[in-house]
């Protein structure tokens, strides 16, 4: 891996590790709104996630099967 | 004279599946609205098995656009220079779905996903003597993910999927290990998927040779989420993804310099590697909600990929307003190209004219209105509710699309 590259990913876990103070379970109330859960999307999540795998080359890296009606296989 | 009969079936087609689609729609809400009749049931009951939530989409995808993998509506005379040809389609998607309750540890999640489709690319394969896929398509699949809570801190998941398309047949199987730990503050997920795709080896000029050919791709995915604070969580993704077999859309095609065309190319493996990061954040005070995400995409086909969405939500009330725009960059394939010099070149060497995997750039735009017009306390995402959507999506080679929803969803 390249310097720059370390750098940017060591910085980042750093971010991270130091975002993660312990939240009690009695301020978590935001997560539960279906904004914040993708569950509350998984439909529509799904559909376009179609839409963008079968018209574009990254598609497929999310295990899910290629077909799907698009007639396509990228 | 060749362009305007094409209109004329399309238009007889897409009315024809109109019909066929708001047919099944009624057909598959029907479970939902019988259950809706006694749905008063004590919440903190989780004993015995029980639907918790169905969820139904019913999508209209409407494409244009031009790619030189496709023989629709070009001139295939001899000499005729290299053309684009269309990619015209109509896709009418329904979705159901159930969450279904067996006990207090465990729940099955599953999913019915049907795709009617019209499209001008395969339509044109001549002769068109070999599969009624290349006039319409019909595609169904069926997920089923159950998930078994062992404890506080493990959990478990299963899945299993079919998906049967009039060529093609897929077949997968899966499972997750699921880690809570800091006291619930951070999940792990380790996951493995394998799914078997078996399909007739349709050719550009609509032969199916036989016999059917077939693709292995197994996934392995490791991801984290992280509250990093009451209002804000973050979440890290890794897949790989290895594939083998046919791996290439057998009938598409790439045109020949002079005339003709040649069978798109691929190698037999590829491995596939996305990484993606996300990150949420609530704003109680306004009743505010922002998502914002990246993923990388890179293979051995030397294909790379960048991809960045921001969703943006604010309730007024019991409805929400969301809106997200997406930008999608991705450099071709090693072995992509526009045209072929000659048509004699060697069987296995690589090729493809596939817009899908061009070199282009790709903006992506939508807004969506939902109406929780049901809950039980607070908002969650088993609160009932309808949603009406639209989105729009353009790429740089000149592929565009349109697609409006409709969404409903019953908790009980």
């Amino acid at each position: 891996m390249r310097p720059r590259a370390l750098r940017f990913v060591v910085s980042l876990a750093l971010l991270a590790a130091g975002g993660c103070a312990i939240v009690p379970r009695y301020q978590r109330e935001a997560f539960a709104n279906p904004a914040m859960d993708s569950q509350a999307t998984a439909l529509e999540d799904r559909s376009l996630g179609k839409l963008r795998g079968s018209r574009e080359v990254a598609a497929g890296g999310d295990g899910r099967a290629a077909g799907g009606g698009c007639a396509c296989s990228n | 004279m060749v362009a305007r009969r094409g209109a004329a079936v399309r238009a007889r087609i897409d009315r024809r599946h109109v019909a066929s689609a708001l047919t099944l729609i009624a057909l598959l809400s029907a479970p939902a609205l019988l259950l809706s009749q006694d749905h008063m049931r004590d919440p903190t009951d989780l004993s015995g098995w029980e639907v918790e939530q169905m969820a139904f989409r019913f999508a209209i995808f409407q494409q244009e656009g031009q790619g030189l993998q496709s023989q629709a509506e070009i001139d295939r005379a001899m000499g005729a220079p290299i053309q684009r040809g269309s990619e015209h389609a109509w896709i009418f998607q329904p979705i159901v779905s159930a969450l279904i309750r067996q006990d207090r540890d465990t729940t099955h999640s599953l999913t019915l996903p049907i795709d009617i489709v019209t499209a001008a690319s395969p339509d044109a394969l001549n002769p068109d003597v070999q599969t009624n896929a290349s006039r319409e398509n019909e595609a169904a699949g069926l997920d089923l993910v159950t998930t078994v809570r062992d404890d506080d801190q493990f959990s478990y998941q299963l899945h299993i999927g079919f998906h049967f398309e009039e060529y093609w047949g897929s077949g997968m199987i899966g499972g997750a290990i699921i880690h809570r730990f800091a006291d619930d503050n951070a999940t792990l997920r380790l996951g493995i998927e394998t799914i078997f795709d078996s399909f007739d080896p349709i050719q550009p000029d609509g032969v199916d040779p036989g016999p059917v050919v077939n693709r292995l791709g197994v996934a392995a995915t490791a991801s984290i989420s992280q509250l990093l604070s009451p209002t804000t969580i973050a979440s890290a993704s890794y897949t790989f993804t290895a594939q083998f077999g046919h791996l290439e859309t057998t009938y598409n095609s790439v045109p020949v310099e002079g005339g003709g065309r040649l069978a798109d190319r691929y190698p037999r493996n590829r491995g596939r590697h996305t990484l993606t990061g996300e990150i949420r954040q609530a704003i109680p005070e306004t009743d505010t909600y922002f998502a914002l995400s990246y993923r990388l995409y890179a293979d051995t086909f030397d294909a790379i990929a960048h991809s960045a969405m921001l969703t943006g939500t604010q309730y007024l009330g019991d409805v929400w307003v969301r809106a997200h725009y997406r930008f999608h960059h991705q450099d071709a394939p090693s072995f992509w190209m526009a045209s072929a010099p000659s048509a004699d070149v060697p069987e296995w060497s690589l090729r493809t004219a596939d817009s899908d995997l061009e070199t282009l750039d790709a903006h992506e735009g939508g807004l969506n209105v939902r109406w929780f017009f049901e809950r039980r306390g607070a908002l969650t995402a088993l609160s009932s509710y309808v949603q009406l959507g639209y989105v729009g999506y353009v790429r740089s080679n000149s592929l565009v699309m349109h697609v409006g929803s409709f969404d409903f969803g019953f908790g009980f």
